[in-house]
C-alpha cells in the first residue's frame, strides 16, 4: 500500500473516503482493505480510474453493487464539503482580507465564492436527497421477484437521464476563479497562499471531472439499464 | 468541452483495441462505440451520428450497400488497410495503413481532427449571440434587468428571456459568476466593475 502512494500521491486524498488511516506499515493493498471493510477490487477500480484518466471508460464498474458505488459518492462528497471547499474557501479569504485590493475586486471574489459555493451545496445536496436515494431504490425493487408497481410505473415520467441533462458542470467555475487569480487581479503579496490556492482549485477542479465521469459513465448507465429492465419486467 | 467524436468498427480485437488506445491518446477525442459487429455498427450510425468513422476493409466489404446508400458517410469514414500495397481501390475515402508506425497515423489522425476541432470550438466561444454578449456585459458590470431594458430599449420580458439563455448556454446562474466569466473571456474589463454597486 505504501508503495502504491509514494508511486501516486493523489492516492492520499481517496484513503479519507474509506475510512483508510494512514501508518499501514509494510501492509498490503488487500490486506489494509481488509482491516477496514473495503471491498478491495472496487478500491483497485477506484484508485486506477483516479490515477489513470483513460481507465474509466474500460472499466467494467458493473462487477460492483451500485450501493456500493453509492457509498463512494457519499463519502466523496463529504470531502468536499467538510474539508475541500472549507480549505479553498478559508485561504481565498484570508488572501483577499489582506490583500491592497480595491474594495469592488474583494467584493467580485467574495461575492463569486459565496454563490459558487451555494451552487456547489445545492448541487450535492439534490444528489443526496434525490438522485442516490432514488438509485438506492430501484436496485431494492430490480432485486426483487415481485418490483412495486407503483414505483416502476412513476420510471415513465422520471428517469435516471434528465438526471445526467441537470449534471451542472461545477468544474468550470473553479477555472475561471483560477483563471481571474493568474491573469487579472493584481499580484498578491503572500505569494505562498496563493500559489496553495491555485493548486488546491487545480485538484479540487480534477477531482471533480473524475467524480462527474464517474457519474456520467458508470453510474447512469448502469442505473438507465436497471430502468429498462425493470419497465420491461412488468410490461412483458 | 467539445470533441471529435468517433466510431470504431474493426473486426479484429487487437487491432480495434490498439486503434482506441491510439484515439484516446489523441486530446479532444471521444470513441463513442466500438464493435466487431456490421450491424450494431449500421445502428449505431443511423442512430446518433459521429465526426468520423474508422472501419476495417474487410467489415467495409461485409455492407457495401449501407455506404452506397449513405453517401454523406464517405467524407467522413476512414479506411483500415493492411498496407500501401493493397490493391488501389474505393479511392474515395481517406485510409490509414496498419504497416504505418504509431507516429505516422497519430500525425495522419491529428491532420483529419483538426478543422473539425477548430469549427466546435468556434461554435463554442461564439456560441452566445451579440445581442446576448452585450447584455452579458451590461449584467457582468452590475446592472439590473430593468436598467438594462431602460438602456438598450427593449422590453423587460425580452431582457429576462436573453439573462435566461445567457444562463442556460454557459451554465452560469450568478450574476457573480457571469462577471467573472465576463472578465475571463475578455468581455468586460475587470476596471469595469469598479463602477458599479453590487
Amino acid at each position: 500500500m505504501s508503495d502504491a502512494i509514494l508511486e501516486n500521491s493523489q492516492i492520499i486524498s481517496l484513503l479519507p473516503r474509506f475510512d483508510i488511516e494512514l501508518g499501514f506499515g509494510e501492509k498490503t493493498v488487500g490486506e489494509v482493505c481488509s482491516d477496514n471493510g473495503v471491498n478491495t477490487a472496487f478500491f483497485l477500480e477506484i484508485v486506477n480510474s483516479y490515477v489513470n484518466e483513460e481507465y474509466v471508460a474500460e472499466t467494467n464498474f458493473s462487477l460492483f453493487s451500485l450501493s456500493t458505488v453509492v457509498e463512494y459518492l457519499k463519502k466523496t462528497h463529504a470531502h468536499y464539503l467538510k474539508i475541500e471547499l472549507p480549505k479553498i474557501e478559508n485561504n481565498t479569504f484570508s488572501l483577499i482580507n489582506n490583500s491592497l485590493l480595491s474594495n469592488d475586486k474583494k467584493n467580485l471574489v467574495t461575492t463569486f465564492f459565496n454563490d459558487y459555493k451555494k451552487e456547489f451545496i445545492d448541487h450535492i445536496m439534490k444528489e443526496e436527497e434525490k438522485v442516490l436515494p432514488y438509485i438506492l431504490e430501484i436496485e431494492k425493487q430490480a432485486a426483487k421477484t415481485k418490483p412495486d408497481l407503483d414505483f416502476v410505473k412513476k420510471l415513465n415520467s422520471y428517469s435516471i437521464s434528465q438526471f445526467a441533462h441537470e449534471h451542472d458542470r461545477l468544474e468550470d467555475s473553479l477555472a475561471n476563479l483560477a483563471t481571474l487569480i493568474i491573469k487579472y487581479l493584481p499580484p498578491f503579496k503572500n505569494r505562498v497562499l496563493c500559489d496553495l490556492i491555485l493548486s488546491d482549485l487545480f485538484s479540487l477542479k480534477e477531482d471533480l471531472i473524475d467524480h462527474a465521469l464517474m457519474e456520467d459513465k458508470v453510474l447512469v448507465p448502469k442505473v438507465a439499464d436497471l430502468e429498462k429492465e425493470l419497465l420491461h419486467r412488468v410490461t412483458s | 468541452m467539445n470533441k471529435v467524436t468517433f466510431f470504431v468498427a474493426v473486426d479484429s480485437y487487437i487491432i480495434r483495441k490498439g486503434i482506441v488506445s491510439i484515439l484516446k491518446n489523441l486530446s479532444a477525442v471521444e470513441v463513442l462505440l466500438d464493435t466487431d459487429n456490421p450491424d450494431i455498427f449500421k445502428n449505431y450510425v443511423k442512430e446518433h451520428g459521429s465526426d468520423f468513422i474508422i472501419i476495417s476493409l474487410a467489415l467495409f466489404e461485409r455492407c457495401p450497400l449501407f455506404f452506397a446508400d449513405n453517401l454523406g458517410l464517405s467524407e467522413k469514414t476512414i479506411l483500415l488497410k493492411h498496407s500501401r500495397e493493397t490493391p488501389e481501390k474505393n479511392n474515395i475515402f481517406t485510409s490509414i495503413f496498419l504497416s504505418d508506425s504509431k507516429q505516422d497515423i497519430v500525425v495522419q489522425l491529428e491532420e483529419l481532427i483538426k478543422p473539425y476541432l477548430d469549427k466546435k470550438k468556434a461554435v463554442h466561444s461564439s456560441s452566445l449571440s451579440d445581442r446576448e454578449i452585450t447584455i452579458l456585459k451590461h449584467v457582468a458590470t452590475g446592472l439590473t434587468n430593468k436598467q438594462i431594458a431602460d438602456l438598450l430599449f427593449l422590453s423587460l420580458h425580452t431582457v429576462t428571456t436573453h439573462r435566461k439563455n445567457i444562463s442556460n448556454k454557459l451554465s452560469i446562474k450568478s450574476v457573480s459568476g457571469l462577471t467573472v466569466y465576463a472578465i475571463v473571456n475578455n468581455i468586460i474589463s475587470i476596471e469595469d466593475i469598479a463602477n458599479t454597486t453590487r
